[in-house]
C-alpha cells in the first residue's frame, strides 16, 4: 500500500477510525502506525478518533489487578528502591542493561573488525567506506541508541542513516515526534541541525540529503529532542534532549 | 470505585503531579485507574498474564510521559485508555501471534456473548453524553458491530466469523456507523451542545 494514499482525506480518517477501533489486522495496523510516525495528519486523524470511541471503555466494569502489578511498576520506575533491591524484578533490569551494553559492545567490536557491519543479516553496507557511530544514552548514562551513517555518500549523494534504539521500552506520548539532530563541532557556536524524525522501532534507515551532509561529517554528536507532532515548529530543538552522545569514526 | 475517584479533575492534577515525580500521586492515579484499564486489557487480550504485562507497561509509559499529558487536549482516562488499547491491541496483533491459533472461528466462539453489556451500560450512564446520544442515533445492527470491534479487540474477518455474517456486510455496517457517529459528534461539538 503506497503512502500517498493515505494522503487521500476520506480514506485517511477511515483508516485512523478502524485504527482506533481496533478492526485492522496486524499488517495493515502496523503499516498505518508507521506512516503514522510521519504523517501529521494521520495521527492528528487518529487522536480525533480517539478523543470520540475510547470514552466507549468508561462503560467497562472495573477488575482491579493482582498486586504484582503494581510491585513491577514501582520497580520499573525506581520507587523506592536501591539499585541493588533484591527484588526479581530490579535484577532484571540490571541484566538487561548488562545485555544492552553487550549487545553495544558487540556492535562497536563488529564495526572495528570491518565484519559486514552492524546487521548480521540483510542490507549490508559497502565494506570499503568507514562510519560513523554515535551512541547517545540517556540522563542516567544508560546507552539508549546507536545512530550511524557512511563516511561516503551514495550513488545518489544520499546518505543512509541508521538508527538502532536499545531502551527496553520505547514508547512515544500520543502528541509526540522524536526529532534528531546534528551537533556542531566542538567549539563552534552553532546550531544543531534537524536530521528528521524517527519512530520507535528497534532497527530504522533514513536517507539524509546531499546539502546535510558536510554537517554530518564534523557533527561532535547525535541528540534526539522530544518535540510536537510533526517535529520542532522552529527548526531548532524546543523540547528536552532525552538522547545524546558524542560520535566516534569505527 | 466510586464515580468520583474517576473524576477527570481529580486525575489531572494527579497525572501533573506524577508529572513532578511525585509517587504518592501516582499511586493514588494506579489505585484509582488501573480496575478499568486492567478490564479493558483483559478484555482485548483474553489471558490475564498478558492483560498484567500490558497494564505494567502501561503505567512505566504512563510514568514517564505525564509531563507530556498535561498539553494533550484529550480527557486523562481517554489519553490512559489509549495506551493500554495500543498495546493490547498491538500484542494480539503481532506478527507471530499463536496465542489464540490461526483458527478466527475458535477465537469467535471464545467471545462472550454478553459484548452488548458495556455498550448497555454506556447508553444508560451518565458519562460521554455526546458519544451516548450518537450512539443511539445508529442503526442497532451497526451499533452492536461496532461495539463487539471495539469492547473485543476483534478484526473484520474476527467480527463475521463471530456474528456468521459475510465479511462485507460487517465491514459496511462498521464503515457506515463510523461515519453517522462521527458526523453526529462533529454536528454536536461544532453546535456546542
Amino acid at each position: 500500500m503506497a503512502a500517498q494514499r493515505y494522503r487521500e482525506p476520506g480514506l485517511r480518517d477511515r483508516l485512523a477510525a478502524e485504527y482506533v477501533l481496533g478492526t485492522l489486522g496486524g499488517p495493515a495496523r502496523r503499516r498505518l502506525q508507521a506512516i503514522a510516525r510521519y504523517d501529521p495528519a494521520l495521527r492528528g486523524a487518529i487522536a480525533d478518533w480517539e478523543a470520540r470511541l475510547v470514552p466507549m471503555a468508561d462503560a467497562l466494569p472495573g477488575r482491579t489487578p493482582p498486586g504484582r502489578v503494581w510491585d513491577r511498576v514501582q520497580a520499573r520506575i525506581g520507587a523506592h528502591s536501591e539499585p541493588t533491591a533484591r527484588r526479581p524484578f530490579a535484577r532484571l533490569a540490571f541484566w538487561r542493561a548488562v545485555a544492552v551494553a553487550g549487545a553495544l559492545c558487540s556492535i562497536a567490536l563488529a564495526a572495528w573488525v570491518g565484519v559486514a557491519t552492524q546487521s548480521p543479516a540483510p542490507q549490508p553496507v559497502a565494506a570499503h567506506t568507514g562510519r560513523m557511530l554515535a551512541l547517545l544514552s540517556d540522563e542516567r548514562a544508560q546507552p539508549a541508541m546507536t545512530v550511524s551513517w557512511p563516511t561516503e555518500p551514495g550513488a545518489d549523494g544520499r546518505v543512509e542513516v541508521v538508527i538502532r534504539i536499545m531502551m527496553p521500552h520505547p514508547e512515544m506520548g500520543p502528541d509526540q515526534a522524536w526529532e534528531l539532530w546534528a551537533l556542531p563541532p566542538a567549539g563552534r557556536d552553532a546550531a544543531p541541525r534537524s536530521l528528521g524524525l524517527i519512530g520507535i522501532e528497534r532497527e530504522q534507515r533514513m536517507k539524509i540529503e546531499a546539502a546535510l551532509f558536510p554537517t554530518l561529517l564534523e557533527a561532535s554528536g547525535v541528540a534526539m529532542s522530544v518535540e510536537p507532532r510533526g517535529g520542532s515548529p522552529t527548526g531548532r530543538p524546543t523540547g528536552p534532549m532525552l538522547l545524546r552522545g558524542p560520535c566516534v569514526k569505527v | 470505585m466510586t464515580a468520583d475517584s474517576l473524576d477527570p479533575a481529580a486525575l489531572r492534577d494527579l497525572l501533573a503531579r506524577a508529572a513532578l515525580r511525585d509517587q504518592t500521586a501516582f499511586a493514588d492515579l494506579y489505585r484509582r485507574c488501573s480496575p478499568k484499564l486492567f478490564a479493558q486489557a483483559v478484555r482485548i487480550l483474553r489471558n490475564d498474564n498478558q492483560a498484567e504485562e500490558v497494564l505494567q507497561d502501561a503505567f512505566v509509559s504512563i510514568w514517564h510521559h505525564a509531563t507530556d499529558y498535561s498539553s494533550g487536549k484529550s480527557a486523562p482516562m481517554t489519553w490512559m485508555t489509549a495506551i493500554v488499547r495500543n498495546r493490547a491491541l498491538d500484542l494480539v496483533r503481532r506478527p507471530k501471534s499463536e496465542v489464540y491459533g490461526e483458527d478466527t472461528d475458535e477465537l469467535a466462539a471464545a467471545v462472550p456473548d454478553a459484548a452488548a453489556g458495556p455498550l448497555d451500560l454506556l447508553l444508560d450512564g451518565r458519562s460521554a453524553a455526546a458519544l451516548r446520544d450518537c450512539l443511539g442515533t445508529i442503526e442497532p445492527r451497526q451499533r452492536q458491530t461496532i461495539a463487539l470491534a471495539f469492547y473485543q479487540g476483534l478484526t473484520h474477518s474476527e467480527l463475521a466469523a463471530h456474528l456468521r455474517e459475510p465479511l462485507g456486510s460487517v465491514k459496511t455496517w462498521i464503515r457506515r456507523g463510523l461515519l453517522r457517529l462521527r458526523d453526529c459528534m462533529d454536528a454536536r461539538a461544532s453546535g456546542g451542545v
